[in-house]
């Protein structure tokens, strides 16, 4: 499918390793789509939750949190 | 109504199925998970509409704001879409005839560690610029839309497994799918007046 994002990994996570996309978006103080368009440049790195959601691990959003 | 064997068959917005009502009341229960993924679609859907009608061969309009990059400094010309925390300006070199798509981000625990202002694209024409700006936008709407279009089905196999599921599933697609293509849009817009817009002459 051709709007799912290249930085997704296959491997899945569990619901308490992820938080939604905009439960993230809220997290960083930016607007969903926002956040979506960081996936979709390879910027923020999703995975997909066991039901096949596109959601952040938390670890990655630790790491959007954390200056480079 | 119509019915289908004595049973009424409900009409839902953004598709042509028709639900029992078993399945309207899965509709109802996994419509509201997505309410607001869709509430999120629907003001860059309504940018990118706007966007998809303006005449990129008219004189782009005068600068109305610089924009200071760790590549220098830009003149916004046009905002191509604004959001609550989000602003995408389309900017011109200040020293130069480059174009760029730029965005700047209200300050927040994301901007304080990667900075408030990048730019997103660049190329020699403000409609080269603009024109693969609006193709990310549409990209990322469908990637919105069926990221909704799971949530919504989780709800619907989880919680009404024995109402054929599958017409319901349909109907939330076609709705997120709505959302996303602007055909949503469009129907609101035959009903308000006409907006305004800064630049571009939209």
């Amino acid at each position: 499918m051709d709007s799912e994002p290249d930085a997704i990994l296959t491997s899945r996570l569990s619901e308490a390793d992820s938080i939604s996309i905009p439960k993230a978006a809220r997290r960083l103080g930016l607007d969903a789509y926002t956040l979506c368009t960081l996936i979709q440049r390879e910027r923020v790195q999703a995975r997909l939750s066991p039901s096949g959601e596109f959601v952040i691990a938390n670890e990655e959003l630790n790491r959007l949190l954390k200056k480079d | 109504m119509e019915k289908r064997e004595g049973n009424p068959l409900h009409e839902v917005p953004g598709s042509d199925a028709r639900l029992t009502d078993g399945q309207l009341a899965a509709y109802n229960a996994a419509f509201p998970t997505i309410e607001g993924d869709l509430a999120t679609m629907r003001p860059v859907r309504e940018a990118l509409s706007r966007l998809e009608h303006v005449q990129w061969e008219r004189p782009v309009p005068k600068a109305f704001a610089s924009v200071t990059t760790p590549e220098g400094e830009w003149n916004a010309h046009a905002q191509l879409l604004k959001l609550f925390r989000t602003e995408i300006l389309l900017c011109r070199k200040a020293d130069g005839d480059e174009w760029a798509v730029i965005q700047r981000l209200v300050a927040s625990p994301y901007t304080q560690a990667h900075g408030d202002t990048e730019i997103l694209l660049k190329g020699n024409g403000a409609r080269e610029v603009a024109t693969e700006y609006m193709g990310q936008m549409r990209h990322t709407l469908r990637f919105m839309a069926r990221n909704a279009e799971v949530k919504a089905q989780k709800i619907v196999w989880e919680q009404f497994p024995d109402d054929h599921p599958g017409k319901v599933i349909r109907a939330l697609s076609e709705r997120c799918d709505s959302v996303a293509e602007g055909t949503e849009v469009i129907k609101q817009a035959q009903t308000q007046s006409v907006r305004q817009s800064r630049g571009i002459g939209i």
